[in-house]
């Protein structure tokens, strides 16, 4: 697996991470689950999008070295 | 989403519904502790897909720069050889056309020859410029490399790190809910950070959501016997810059204070802490509102008035002890006379 497979993966793997967060919050929504949010899944979130386009660089430069130097 | 219908059973004390007031003084809801520990198990599985991905999105990197540092670079070198060698061959070609004429001694025609070098020229072009290119991304790569990294190095540090704390505290909420669901139907003293409300619920084994009013129901109780009624008029005649109670402001519990035989309530600068006389008190505890203590027990309310850095202790027989900011011990001189 590469950089784009790796890219995939994470877009899976927050995308799951937010839909069980929307079912936990059915059964856990209050001040503290607010809380919980805001300090660690929303830092995430937002540090997980920068990765994720810092990847979509990266895999675009292999295509183009590819290319260039096959 | 919850595992456990693939797990055992779950005991029944994950199923009750529990609330408490957060550290936050906001009313708390959370209807199983397997919502917290599911969760968690997310968060993990998360973490482990996010350091997959990253490792295997480095590896490429890598794998790709040792490709054109080595492979590439050496395989486009042999190009241009071979290419040059041909160039070479097909120079001579059409030299040999030119210098020698046919039987008849007329030209030849080295048509075909200056077309095969121009081929073999261009592809030595092309060879070179690839070699050109390997060299130029070889570079741009490693760059490009650290660019990276440094773009992904907060999140990366966050899946590291800060996971983790999330897991731990989703495990301590959870700890603290079972905490709570251990204690017999009654009992309503839950684990620190937490006040947790007898409600209406079946059986006892289940609790109702905190009223989000002041005057919601709290049974606390403590061993300690209500201070007499002499004891609350000498308290209030202490003189003592006082503090009018807020109702709504929070204090805090030593869970151990409800079997206790002593008390210790001390007005620290974070507010009032009640807690075992003969345990060392500490910062953690149940937040319970002011107002719903005082409800449970009006006798505490002369000393809730006294200022930042007093202490009282409370045993069997009311006030045993009462010293002010400074240390010095105020009940030896004001407590009432015994005839």
């Amino acid at each position: 697996m590469g950089v784009y497979e790796g890219r995939g993966q994470l877009s899976r793997a927050i995308k799951l991470l937010q839909s069980r967060w929307i079912e936990t919050k059915t059964g856990w929504d209050d001040a503290a689950s607010a809380h919980f949010e805001k300090k660690f899944l929303e830092p995430l979130e937002a540090d997980l999008r920068t990765a994720e386009t810092a990847m979509d660089h990266m895999a675009a430069i292999l295509n183009q070295i590819r290319r260039d130097c096959q | 989403m919850c595992s456990e219908a693939n797990g055992p059973a779950p005991r029944a004390a994950e199923h009750l519904r529990c609330s408490y007031n957060t550290p936050m003084a906001e009313g708390a809801r959370v209807d199983s502790i397997l919502v917290l520990t599911d969760f968690k198990a997310v968060l993990w599985k998360f973490r482990e897909s996010a350091e997959r991905a990253l490792g295997d999105a480095e590896s490429e990197m890598q794998r790709v720069l040792v490709w054109l540092e080595t492979e590439q670079d050496s395989h486009w070198q042999h190009q241009i050889r071979k290419c040059q060698e041909t160039v070479v061959r097909c120079k001579e070609a059409v030299r040999m056309k030119t210098i020698f004429k046919d039987a008849a001694g007329r030209q030849q025609s080295a048509v075909d020859e200056e077309k095969a070098l121009r081929i073999a020229v261009r592809k030595l072009q092309e060879a070179e410029q690839k070699l050109a290119a390997v060299r130029r991304w070889s570079r741009q790569l490693q760059k490009e490399i650290g660019l990276y990294k440094g773009s992904v190095q907060r999140f990366a540090t966050t899946v590291q790190s800060e996971i983790p704390a999330a897991a731990a505290h989703l495990e301590s909420l959870a700890a603290k809910l079972d905490a709570y669901a251990s204690l017999t139907p009654g009992a309503v003293i839950g684990a620190a950070g937490s006040e947790i409300v007898a409600g209406a619920g079946a059986g006892g084994g289940s609790m109702a959501r905190a009223p989000d009013t002041p005057s919601a129901p709290v049974a606390v109780r403590f061993s300690v016997p209500p201070i007499p009624a002499e004891q609350q008029r000498v308290i209030a005649n202490i003189p003592a810059p006082r503090q009018p109670v807020v109702p709504d402001s929070r204090l805090r519990i030593d869970p151990a204070s409800e079997m206790a035989d002593s008390l210790i309530l001390r007005h620290d600068p974070s507010g009032w802490v009640i807690a075992p006389a003969d345990a060392n008190t500490s910062a953690s505890g149940n937040a319970i509102a002011i107002g719903q203590l005082l409800d449970l027990r009006p006798d505490f309310g002369e000393l809730l008035t006294l200022p930042m850095g007093f202490s009282v202790m409370i045993g069997p027989e009311g006030i045993a002890a009462l010293h002010d900011a400074g240390g010095s011990d105020v009940w030896s001189e004001v407590k009432p006379r015994r005839s």
